[in-house]
């Protein structure tokens, strides 16, 4: 959302400016991730307390993981350049991967429309560089394109396909078929391969008509729809049916500090809209999103590390 | 020799004005090369992959390039849905070859050698050849109205590209295909760079060294004289549209794989191929293969050499667009025709300042009406006022296109000017004006002109189809050099505040349809009292014939200028109330394919593109087609129909102006005028209208009888011959 004016001037009927709740799955524009009615799901990684320095806690918790099993890992990472906003999100997962001690040998800016031969130069940069490490920010048709050209390259020297949450989509699958075996991709909710461990991830997955219909923004969008549903209950609970207003949506939603979608997502701190360095790590095998870390079903990584502060000026 | 050039009644040579903005293009292109240039190691490798790149886009360029040279040369109209009928095609061989899993041979020969021919023909059959001597305004609505039909029908039809659909390989893919240095090129490029060349050695063989090449170079050179030496102009026309179609598909069909199977973006980057065309300047087929490796070379010099991740991420999607306009500026002056007007089927009215201000209180009538009456919810109400709100939009193609017969389809990229200047100026609080203040709309009209007159320069040097291009290159370039700056819309999206007048709540729904209802109005009779003045006669002289006009002592520069800068100015204050109906402006709202991109231009054209009353009936219909794709469902044999109207709609319509070239709400009008009391005009014409419809019947009844007593005397020689005097038909006055 490019502007909140109107959701935070909304007036209630006495004319009040109470503002209009705002649940996104996640934010890419800094008026909306600074805006006082949105509960963003996802939170942003932008510190906005601090107003003396543009700081970030952005989510690394994969890269620990890569570090541990794999060594001296350097590469090249791809930024979706469609629009700022897309290039800006991005940054700051880039900053915390560089700042852990991965290597950056290029990068590249790639578009969504991008045909599969724009992906030519990246592939010889990665083969030039000997690269370990391929970060994509973009989505799942960028990640398969690259993933076919480098398989067509003959690029053998990456250990980690590192993909954003965009990829853990089944027509990623499709796209890329055996060339997109071992790719990587986190996710801050239990994998839907696993919904039947919680029943109200297996609610959405049977709502949107099976796996195949799923996807990880759907499953973002229902943890969304989960917040909202738990913030009335609490409202109802303490004020009954006709205390459900606005303004005590607002009150309600900001006591919200270790929200777990009953379980669909690790404890998020979404009332004080402070980023969650919960995650699953899921890998392609077989043609198949398959869990990797932790390895036990319905789990999460919470480890506080799993969070790098970083600051840089974002362009 | 002298000859009168195309800018002015006089010799002028404005190659300087040439030289200056190619020159400034190139500064502009290498301050942007030397802030982005990547600092990557530049191997052999580097070198060989961009080289492998450059060969393989610069050869599906030239494929769809010269299919639409050889359309243009043997029928005089440019595709413009050569990337559609392409697109089209890609959707239809994945259909056979993966879903229902036709052997890759067969699939190919039936999509490229037996559907796209027969799309090919048809669409010249049925289309084309019924506009062969219309305007070029209508030879360019029906070929962008069908673009729209076909990226409106594969929507429809393939709407779902989910996971459960087959994926759509590249030729060989499972093979290692060759490799080069440490680069490997695979089947599928290797193939693709051997059927550019074959295509290329086929037409060379077809035009130069086959019969019924020279005689569709013939046609091209006289039709009338190759049709008298025994040639089928027809059939050969329809050939050539097979062939151009039958290029499309094979372009799509092999670029499909590796850009996936997206509407949009295979649609554009065939359009895209439209600046090789100009390159080999629609007639020189090897040419237009250079063209196609320029522009397949500087994308690849642009995704391999530099790093335009600043604010210039989004310039390389424009590089076809920037050689397209390049190529444009560095074709030799126009010269004006000299030919003959084209044949007008029904010549519209100029109506009176007084009568278009009656037309809009009665408008103004309904719109009171409505809100007062018809029980309106708060969404239908703003549902009318953006009709209102696209025809102030559609009002800008009446004096540029209706009156003075010059196509633009930038017209929206005025629009987005008007609303940047919108949020700038009267978008906020500590902003130049108060917020929603009518001299942001001001603001907006004033900011645009200077764009229109960018866009004037090439349209003093060029006509007819290559300004229409240069249009769509200027409007394609706005999005990344423009639009795409973080200082005009930014990541924000500014705020813009609605009007603020009178101290009226133009928040509430009501008010801001009366006042967008007013402003339409106020505009129109402007418009309508311009086209009374002298200026208006001269722009109507220069559609007509620019050589008559330049003879007659008319300033076609001043006047070009005149007619692109007013047209920006009701563009970009049209854009301002829009900025102000949405209270934001982003930089994807304008874009060419959106409807208030080429939607509003077909529609402003089915309409009456030289009436007030097209522009009205646009803006109402562009409204209705998104109301109905919003709202409504209608399934058919298992098709969502309405999923893609605001694109079907338009390019359905856009097919019937051939029948209605001056536009619908002309002919309507006419049929109705005469009941109005002071038409006394438009009763006469009825009833000259009746009497030359009874005089033909009556003439085609003697032609009958004639025929039958000529007959009956010559079966029977003996009958005496019968011929009975013409007689004089009932109410036709004597001379």
């Amino acid at each position: 959302m490019n502007n909140v004016d109107d959701a935070v001037n909304c007036k209630d009927i006495t004319g009040k400016a109470t503002g209009l709740p705002d649940i996104p799955e996640l934010t890419t524009e800094p008026a909306q991730q600074n805006s006082p009615v949105s509960f963003p799901i996802i939170a942003p990684e932008r510190d906005f307390k601090n107003t003396t320095q543009e700081v970030y806690h952005a989510r690394r918790g994969q890269i620990l993981y890569f570090q541990k099993h794999f060594k001296n890992l350097h590469g090249v990472f791809l930024v979706p350049v469609d629009l700022t906003a897309t290039k800006t999100a991005s940054e700051p997962g880039n900053h915390a991967i560089v700042a852990s001690g991965v290597k950056d040998d290029a990068e590249f800016g790639v578009h969504g429309m991008d045909t599969q031969t724009a992906y030519l130069p990246v592939a010889t940069a990665i083969k030039s560089a000997n690269a370990t490490y391929v970060r994509n920010g973009s989505n799942d048709v960028s990640e398969s394109n690259m993933r076919i050209v480098a398989q067509q390259q003959g690029v053998s020297s990456v250990k980690v396909w590192d993909c954003s949450l965009a990829c853990y989509d089944s027509t990623f699958l499709k796209l890329g078929g055996s060339a997109v075996e071992g790719q990587y991709a986190e996710t801050f909710f239990v994998p839907l391969e696993e919904a039947k461990a919680v029943p109200v991830e297996q609610a959405y997955v049977n709502a949107v008509g099976g796996l195949a219909n799923a996807s990880g923004f759907g499953a973002q969008a229902w943890i969304a729809a989960l917040f909202f549903q738990a913030v009335v209950q609490k409202i109802v609970a303490t004020s009954g049916n006709n205390g459900v207003t606005r303004a005590a949506f607002f009150q309600a939603a900001a006591t919200f500090h270790n929200f777990t979608a009953s379980g669909m997502t690790g404890p998020t701190d979404i009332g004080g809209k402070n980023p969650s360095g919960c995650f699953d790590l899921l890998q392609v095998k077989n043609n198949k999103w398959t869990r990797v870390y932790p390895s036990k079903v319905a789990t999460f990584d919470c480890n506080p590390a799993n969070l790098a502060t970083v600051s840089f000026h974002a362009q | 020799m002298p000859w009168v050039s195309a800018a002015g009644g006089r010799v002028i040579n404005l190659k300087k004005s040439n030289l200056a903005l190619i020159f400034g293009v190139t500064v502009f292109l290498g301050i942007v090369i030397a802030e982005s240039l990547n600092q990557a190691a530049l191997t052999s490798d580097t070198f060989i992959s961009a080289g492998i790149e450059a060969l393989v886009v610069g050869s599906i360029y030239a494929i769809a390039a010269s299919g639409l040279v050889v359309t243009y040369q043997t029928s005089g109209v440019f595709n413009f849905a050569q990337g559609a009928i392409g697109m089209f095609m890609a959707f239809l061989y994945w259909e056979v070859r993966f879903n229902h899993n036709w052997p890759a041979p067969i699939a190919l020969i039936a999509v490229i050698l037996v559907a796209a021919p027969l799309m090919g023909a048809g669409i010249e059959r049925l289309l084309m050849r019924r506009i062969a001597n219309a305007t070029l305004v209508v030879k360019l609505v029906v070929t962008i109205g069908l673009m729209f039909l076909l990226l409106g029908a594969t929507q429809m039809i393939w709407p779902d590209q989910s996971a459960n659909t087959p994926p759509f390989p590249a030729f060989f893919a499972a093979s290692h295909g060759v490799n080069i240095g440490n680069v490997v090129m695979t089947w599928h490029q290797i193939i693709t760079i051997g059927v550019a060349i074959g295509i290329a050695v086929f037409l060379r063989l077809l035009l130069h060294n086959s019969r019924t090449g020279t005689a569709m170079r013939a046609v091209v050179d006289n039709r009338t004289l190759a049709s008298l030496n025994g040639a089928r102009p027809g059939r050969l026309s329809a050939l050539s549209w097979a062939i151009g179609a039958s290029m499309a598909a094979t372009a799509g069909i092999l670029l499909a794989p590796t850009a996936g199977l997206r509407i949009d973006v295979l649609t554009l980057f065939i359009i895209d191929a439209f600046a090789a065309a100009i390159i080999g300047r629609l007639k020189s087929l090897p040419w237009t293969f250079v063209g196609g490796l320029i522009i397949g070379a500087s994308i690849s010099f642009a995704t391999n050499f530099l790093n335009l991740t600043s604010r210039w991420s989004t310039l390389s999607t424009a590089i076809p667009a920037l050689v397209l306009f390049v190529a444009l500026l560095a074709l030799p002056q126009a010269r004006i025709e000299l030919g003959r007007l084209a044949p007008r089927h029904r010549v519209p009215r100029v109506g009176k300042v007084w009568e278009t201000a009656v037309g809009m209180v009665a408008l103004l009538a309904v719109v009171g009406l409505l809100i007062a009456f018809a029980g309106l919810q708060t969404t239908d109400t703003r549902n009318v006022a953006e009709m209102a709100v696209f025809a102030c939009i559609a009002l800008a193609f009446v004096p540029l296109t209706g009156w003075a017969g010059q196509v633009s389809l930038a017209q929206v990229t005025f629009v987005g000017v008007g609303a940047f200047a919108m949020s700038q100026v009267a978008g906020g609080a500590g902003d130049w004006f108060s917020p929603g203040s009518p001299l942001g709309l001001v603001a907006g009209a004033l900011l645009a002109v200077p764009f229109g007159l960018l866009l004037a320069l090439p349209a003093l040097r060029l006509q007819g189809l290559y300004l229409a291009l240069a249009s769509l290159a200027f409007a394609t370039m706005a999005l990344p050099l423009f639009f795409n700056q973080p200082e005009i819309f930014g990541t924000q999206g500014p705020r813009i505040a609605t009007l603020n007048l009178f101290g009226i709540n133009f928040n509430n729904p009501d008010n801001f349809l009366v006042a967008a209802t007013v402003i339409f109005a106020l505009l129109a009779i402007f418009i309508v009292w311009l086209r009374r003045r002298a200026f208006g006669r001269r722009l109507v002289a220069l559609r007509d014939s620019a050589a008559a006009s330049a003879t007659l002592g008319v300033n076609l520069i001043g006047t070009k200028l005149a007619v692109f800068a007013l047209t920006a100015a009701i563009a970009g204050f049209a854009g301002g109330l829009l900025g102000m109906f949405q209270g934001t402006a982003d930089t994807m709202s304008f874009q060419l394919l959106e409807v208030i991109g080429i939607g509003l231009f077909l529609l402003v054209v089915v309409g009456g593109v030289s009436t007030i009353s097209g522009a009205l009936f646009a803006g109402v219909a562009a409204e209705l087609l998104l109301f109905v794709q919003d709202k409504w469902t209608l399934t058919i044999a298992g098709i969502a129909v309405f999923t893609a109207l605001v694109r079907l709609g338009p390019g359905l319509a856009s097919l019937g102006v051939g029948g209605a070239p001056e536009g619908a709400t002309v002919e309507i009008g006419a049929a109705f005028a005469r009941f109005l009391p002071w038409r006394h005009d438009a009763r006469e014409a009825y009833q000259r209208s009746r009497t030359q419809k009874r005089d033909g019947r009556a003439a085609r009844a003697r032609q009958r009888s004639t025929t039958t007593a000529t007959s009956t005397a010559s079966e029977s020689p003996s009958a005496p011959r019968v011929t009975s005097p013409p007689s004089e038909p009932a109410g036709r006055e004597a001379p």
